[in-house]
């Protein structure tokens, strides 16, 4: 068992970490999310620092809050990472509060883009994206789909309002 | 001189300027609406690039640190806008890019192909 932190920052952010591990809540707060996706990115690199594309945590930090920032209610955004004990892979799950209406849409966008190969989606998403720049880019989650090659999945917790997204991480190593 | 003339922005942790026919990005791009000040700048460049028939441009992105989805829509909204120019006024748009920010590689990579004939991506150390 390795040794755990818990970091209280003005900006809100709880860390805690054990030996890969992270259990992160933010605060609603846009300026929180660089802060987390720094954070994120050099754990993974100190726990895994034979792999060449460790960013790919970054981007998929930087865009799950940005999606839960912008769709939850006033509390906080929990994030957490588990790397798996062997090999190189890392999941991440991001879950907040949001209304029904939201939850269903963010279920129905991630079954469409399982259904789809990465790129194909996230052209489509970037063509689509421009035809209406008063709502949200919608990029988000294509580019994490396409960019991170990762796998993603989302749970909805009807009663506690709460929606849960995953996204599972294969990382390489530099010699591959 | 055909050098771009588009005045320089330094808004919320990033500087978008222009030397000679080079747009040069700096900082980090993680705003909720990047697009209040990326769209007013990206038009001036492109309309700037037509009036003056430039043919070929760089896009200098080497210390930009980061650029959230909301800011990759700005950049897929001028290589659109680019695409929609008759023949005769397309211009080339080379991607300058680090290796030091892994991101760009990926982000650009897929940028590109909105418009492969007239886009290009150049890694640099």
């Amino acid at each position: 068992m390795g040794q755990s932190i818990a970091i209280k920052t003005e900006r809100g952010v709880r860390l805690r970490s054990e030996a890969a591990y992270l259990d992160v809540a933010i605060t609603r707060d846009w300026e929180s999310i660089p802060l987390a996706m720094e954070f994120f990115t050099d754990f993974t690199i100190l726990r895994m620092n034979n792999c060449e594309d460790t960013h790919k945590i970054g981007i998929a930090v930087s865009e799950l809050l940005e999606n839960a920032v912008k769709y939850s209610g006033k509390e906080i955004i929990r994030i957490k990472l588990n790397k798996a004990e062997k090999g190189n892979t890392i999941t991440l799950h991001v879950i907040n509060k949001t209304n029904k209406k939201h939850a269903r849409r963010l279920i129905a966008r991630i079954k469409e883009l399982n259904s789809i190969d990465s790129l194909t989606y996230y052209i489509q998403r970037m063509k689509e994206s421009i035809k209406n720049k008063e709502e949200s880019a919608g990029l988000g989650l294509a580019r994490v789909y396409h960019e991170t090659e990762a796998k993603l999945s989302v749970r909805y917790f009807r009663l506690k309002k709460l929606v849960e997204v995953t996204a599972t991480i294969t990382l390489q190593n530099e010699e591959e | 001189m055909n050098d771009l003339n588009v005045k320089s922005v330094s808004e919320s942790g990033i500087e978008m300027k222009t030397e000679g026919n080079t747009i040069i990005f700096s900082g980090s791009i993680n705003h909720p609406r990047p697009q209040v000040f990326m769209e007013p700048f990206m038009d001036a460049v492109h309309d700037n690039i037509v009036e003056k028939k430039i043919k070929e441009v760089n896009f200098d992105i080497t210390d930009l640190r980061f650029l959230n989805s909301s800011g990759i829509r700005e950049i897929v909204d001028w290589v659109l806008k680019m695409s929609k120019l008759p023949d005769s006024e397309k211009y080339m748009i080379n991607f300058i890019c680090s290796k030091q920010h892994k991101w760009q590689e990926s982000s650009i990579t897929t940028l590109i192909y909105l418009n492969q004939n007239y886009t290009n991506k150049v890694m640099k150390d």
